[in-house]
């Protein structure tokens, strides 16, 4: 399920399971192709939480998670930071890290 | 400026070879497979197979592997590659053992949830909204033209590199030693003054002050690929002036402004440092050699286009 985040539902969407999220720019034109492999993967695999950020429209938002460039993939695990990535991941790499920390 | 162009070779006379355009069939298909992945459902039952969602129980002497229930996708490698592997095949109440590098693992399905992937149908292909676009076939055509247009748009540069090459060596000019110079020395200024605007002296800018910024080791490197250079842009600016005549285009005060309110935003610097680095003579001289460059790169263009047309539209 891909769900899209504003500052007000940020925290409650990260907070329970494993989560990935996508902070993006309205323009980045890499984020596009990040956004086309997360729909891929939430096609593939159903289960998965997907939050979306857009940190042009949320830009305290994107200070305060320490956000320096987009697309940054962070993923939670019960509202803790397990795994933070800058730039466009594979869908292979996005499985890794799942596989590393979503079963544990 | 005393230089003229005499005759111009005529640049829809250059014998090129357009080269064929391939679809990339793979790309195509992956792209029209994606239509259908708001449509996959999710049926219960059945033997596992690649994709399909299995929910399992897992025993093991190995804690990370001792489970009550997790879920996964079959053949995914979002999990573990072997018990994944393994579950292929089974059904809902089978249990497997399978030898992992860590120890020995047996897994038990519980469920199995089979992915369903509904044939690609036109309201599919007509949900994008795309302008135009209302059948599969529609939006392959829609899909092909982009692969064209990116296609089309590599082999113009490489196209208009031939053409250029090709005018400029049959064309007739009258070249004065005096204009080369001084577009050489225009060139040199403009680097000059980025150099200074970036804390640098040009002439004693160091291979490693060079590095990523132009490609030369040297000042006195520099000067001699801008002689090189200013040679053809040059006659291609004496080209541009001749095109213009015939296509309208022309060099604006408000095209200017506009350039320097742009390069003072991108460079993060002021209109006056803008109008140093690019002086409007230089500007002019730049834009109407840009202009030739250009009318032989849409040339390129619209012959590729032309010899490789899509098909009808829908």
């Amino acid at each position: 399920m891909i769900q899209q985040a504003n500052s007000e539902n940020f925290e409650s969407l990260v907070q329970d399971g494993f989560v990935i999220v996508d902070f993006y720019g309205t323009t980045c034109v890499p984020c596009k192709l990040f956004a086309r492999i997360l729909e891929d993967l939430d096609a593939e695999i159903p289960f998965l939480n997907i939050v979306k950020l857009n940190t042009t429209e949320n830009p305290g938002l994107a200070e305060q998670y320490g956000i320096r460039a987009v697309p940054t993939v962070q993923f939670y695990k019960d509202g803790k930071l397990v795994h933070s990535h800058v730039g466009v991941m594979q869908p292979q790499q996005v499985k890794d890290v799942i596989a590393r920390y979503m079963y544990d | 400026m005393q230089s003229k162009l005499v005759a111009a070779k005529d640049y829809h006379e250059v014998a090129l070879d357009i080269p064929a355009f391939v679809p990339d069939q793979a790309a195509l298909q992956k792209e029209l497979d994606r239509l259908r992945n708001p449509y996959v459902t999710w049926e219960p039952g059945g033997t596992a197979a690649a994709g399909d969602m299995l929910r399992c129980s897992l025993h093991s002497a190995l804690p990370r592997f001792q489970k009550d229930s997790i879920r996964f996708v079959a053949g995914s490698g979002m999990y573990n590659p072997t018990l994944e592997a393994l579950a292929i095949g089974m059904q809902a109440g089978e249990t497997r053992t399978a030898t992992l590098p860590e120890g020995e693992v047996a897994l038990t399905v519980q469920a199995v949830q089979k992915r369903v992937v509904p044939a690609l149908t036109d309201e599919m292909a007509a949900a994008c909204k795309l302008p135009g676009v209302r059948t599969v076939a529609g939006y392959r055509r829609y899909l092909l033209a982009q692969q064209r247009d990116k296609a089309a748009a590599q082999a113009a540069w490489t196209l208009a590199a031939r053409i250029k090459r090709a005018v400029l060596d049959e064309s007739a000019f009258v070249l004065c030693k005096a204009d080369w110079k001084q577009a050489v020395e225009r060139e040199l200024d403009r680097c000059r003054a980025i150099a200074r605007q970036s804390g640098m002296v040009l002439e004693q800018m160091t291979p490693e002050q060079f590095a990523g910024n132009i490609p030369v080791k040297s000042y006195a490197e520099l000067v001699a690929m801008t002689q090189d250079t200013c040679f053809d842009s040059l006659r291609c600016c004496l080209l541009g002036q001749h095109y213009a005549q015939n296509d309208g285009f022309a060099v604006t005060e408000a095209g200017y402004a506009a350039f320097l309110q742009d390069y003072a935003a991108t460079w993060h610097t002021t209109a006056e440092e803008a109008r140093a680095a690019m002086p409007k003579e230089t500007y002019t001289f730049n834009q109407y050699a840009a202009h030739a460059e250009e009318v032989w790169r849409a040339h390129a263009d619209r012959l590729y286009r032309d010899k490789n047309p899509l098909p009808d539209a829908e």
